[in-house]
């Protein structure tokens, strides 16, 4: 891929992520959760919006190189850890709704944390083994 | 070539997507649950407990069962800094079903707990009683809690107590004391106070007598206990005790 090619490609993929972890939290709290203050997800939301903006970074860095790179792979890797860092805060939230004035209901997902930190971390370790891949096949058509 | 990190990957996948379903599941799920509580019934019983009553209703017809479903009372005050008595009765499983399930509780808490505050001895004041159902739905992966926080008016056994003593000469050595005391008993229950009082002097206590009253509901109580002789330079003191489980001591000083 030429170099322009990979620069549109990064752009687009940052623009996409912009769009689901920005743009679209937005759209949600402001046309419909904004109607449940009980809520308060504002907090949150404003969360999930700038570790959009982080992903959106990374992902423009892992798409403007090209494939089988070392600096894709480390890429993937700042990624998965940028991902377990995001779904790891999502998961540990705890939901409070004061339905009236006296009752209260909080609901938790924290029970999701376990399978997720498994899957990232296994997800984490893949990555890092990969990083060595790429860079240890790099040196070697070098050497060739 | 198939590398390592791709086949590590595709494990990190697989439980990725295992995760998404098992999210989405339990959170539709979760949409067909209803869960009501029945007003509940509270007071005092004949053993001096508070006593709270009632029963959970929950149509689970959702995919998963409700485990560890437990319920707490817990007595705090206003501001929620200061737990008086806590009391927790399980209430089991609710397994998926759509038709009605009923779970009742009966939760009681001993007067005499609340009573080792010395607040709610002499003040009345408003505390809260909260009605906690915590639970795990979809095999614990959502615990969930729901408070019903119901604040009530604090009658106070020996509200606004003050005791004071009226003091006379008998001779050189001795003195002549009464006890007054005054107080506004509770709105809603009567009970047998105790009232024993001493006198110390150099460490050593003497008993002088016991009077038993009987406190009426919501009267203002002011009496006085007969008089009696004591050493000059002594200390009376008098000990309010009841069937409800309290105890309170004041120590005067004769003058």
């Amino acid at each position: 891929m030429t170099d322009r090619k990979l620069i549109r490609k990064g752009v687009f993929v940052a623009i996409s992520s912009l769009f689901f972890y920005v743009a679209l939290p937005y759209i949600i709290y402001t046309k419909y959760l904004v109607q449940f203050p009980q809520l308060a997800l504002e907090s949150y939301i404003n969360w999930i919006m700038r570790m959009g903006v982080i992903i959106a970074g990374i992902q423009f860095f892992k798409s403007v190189s090209s494939e089988k790179t070392t600096r894709q792979a480390l890429g993937d890797l700042l990624l998965s850890i940028v991902y377990l860092i995001f779904f790891f805060k999502l998961f540990t939230l705890e939901v409070v709704a004061n339905v009236t004035e006296n009752v209260t209901v909080i609901i938790s997902m924290e029970g999701f944390i376990y399978i997720y930190l498994l899957a990232a971390l296994i997800g984490i370790f893949a990555n890092v083994i990969r990083v060595f891949e790429v860079w240890n096949s790099a040196r070697r058509s070098r050497s060739f | 070539m198939v590398k390592i990190s791709s086949i590590i990957n595709i494990f990190s996948i697989f439980l990725k997507v295992f995760l998404g379903i098992m999210i989405f599941t339990a959170v539709f799920s979760l949409i067909y649950v209803n869960i009501t509580v029945e007003p509940a019934e509270y007071g005092i019983n004949e053993d001096f407990n508070i006593y709270v009553k009632g029963t959970i209703v929950v149509q689970n017809a959702g995919f998963y069962e409700f485990d560890d479903l437990n319920i707490t009372l817990t007595f705090q005050n206003q501001y929620e800094n200061e737990t008086f008595a806590q009391v927790s009765q399980p209430l089991g499983k609710i397994p998926a079903d759509p038709s009605p399930q009923y779970k009742s509780f009966d939760l009681q808490v001993p007067l005499s707990q609340l009573f080792s505050y010395k607040q709610l001895i002499l003040n009345d004041t408003l505390i809260l009683m909260n009605l906690e159902i915590k639970g795990e739905y979809a095999l614990g992966l959502i615990p969930f809690g729901i408070t019903v926080k119901q604040p009530i008016e604090w009658e106070a056994p020996l509200d606004q107590l003050k005791v004071y003593l009226t003091v006379s000469d008998y001779n050189s050595t001795h003195k002549s004391v009464i006890i007054n005391y005054e107080f506004y008993s509770p709105a809603y229950y009567s009970y047998i106070l105790n009232i024993s009082y001493f006198y110390l002097q150099n460490s050593k206590e003497t008993y002088v007598d016991t009077l038993s009253v009987s406190v009426p509901q919501d009267r203002h109580i002011s009496d006085h206990t007969l008089p009696f002789v004591v050493p000059n330079g002594s200390t009376v003191k008098v000990v309010f005790l009841s069937e409800l489980g309290f105890t309170y001591e004041v120590l005067l000083e004769v003058g």
